[in-house]
């Protein structure tokens, strides 16, 4: 099997994809990966799908990180906001509870961050000083 | 041939030579005799005596002129001597003027040197000591940014409950929005 590399590996599954034809698709991924010993690669690999989906606008994966629940109705303002920005139909957001963050939120895809944190701003602000 | 002798003897015993009882025979056989002395002395003895006399005069001239060259020459190497030593003392004079001069001038150099070494020190060492002060007081801020920091981590903890981090997401999220 030839040697691909994890670029192009993420583009073919983004086509695949993009074309409806994704049955399969990741046990052709994993092989590639294996024959070419570098299966250890399978989390960097998803990170590019991630980011090249994202960058042909087909779908857009979301984390947002808060210090507290969020609300519903915030998610889908964060929703609508990203289908804006990103000109894409599909957003999928997955929410994190991390205390450290004192309060406010991240959201972070695949090729972009917006740290709305109070820490961030308190780091912001002892840099600052 | 004794007779004018015997006249002579006669005539003088009775006045003016007579009377002095001068032999004439005698007289002038001694004055022969003298005149052949003399002759005698006069052809042998007295170019000798000359000769010996005027080489003796000569030794002494010749004494007295060495004599005198050498006084001169005495002379001469004394007032040498006093001009070597007059010159000599000049330039050992001059020796001690130039190496007492140098000498100054060594300590007056080693002297700027020592003031220029010694502030260049004190440039350095108020240098140094600025460099002190100025990470100091960088290390002073940042810990007291650190304390500010935690304190407001701390209070903000406290204060931020769910509703009001919900309102604050919101108005993040607002901001965002608008650009």
């Amino acid at each position: 099997m030839a040697d691909y590399s994890r670029r192009q590996l993420a583009k073919y599954a983004v086509q695949q994809l993009a074309s409806g034809q994704s049955k399969l698709l990741a046990e052709k991924l994993a092989a590639s990966l294996i024959s070419a010993n570098r299966a250890n690669q399978a989390d960097l690999l998803i990170d590019d799908i991630k980011s090249h989906l994202e960058r042909q606008a087909l779908a857009v994966e979301v984390e947002v990180t808060s210090a507290h629940v969020i609300s519903s109705a915030t998610l889908a303002k964060i929703t609508a906001y990203l289908k804006r920005l990103t000109n894409t139909p599909q957003i999928n957001i997955t929410t994190k509870i991390d205390k450290k963050l004192i309060g406010g939120v991240k959201i972070q895809t695949a090729n972009r961050v917006w740290d709305l944190s109070i820490k961030k701003k308190l780091e912001t602000l002892k840099e600052s000083i | 041939m004794q007779t004018p002798f015997i006249f002579a003897e006669t005539q003088e015993s009775a006045s003016g030579i007579g009377a002095f009882n001068i032999n004439l025979k005698g007289f002038l056989f001694q004055l022969i005799t003298f005149v052949i002395v003399l002759l005698v002395l006069r052809r042998f003895v007295l170019p000798r005596l000359i000769k010996t006399i005027e080489d003796r005069r000569k030794v002494l001239e010749d004494s007295l002129q060495n004599a005198k060259k050498t006084e001169q020459a005495l002379a001469d190497a004394e007032a040498q001597a006093v001009e070597i030593i007059q010159v000599a003392r000049r330039q050992a004079d001059q020796a001690v003027a130039d190496a007492v001069s140098q000498a100054k001038e060594i300590i007056a150099q080693a002297e700027i040197k020592a003031e220029e070494q010694s502030e260049r020190i004190l440039a350095e060492t108020k240098e140094r000591l600025n460099q002190e002060k100025l990470k100091l007081k960088e290390e002073l801020k940042d810990e007291l940014a650190d304390i500010v920091i935690i304190t407001a981590e701390k209070v903000l903890q406290e204060k931020i409950d769910e509703k009001a981090d919900q309102e604050l997401v919101n108005r993040y999220i607002k901001e965002m929005a608008r650009g």
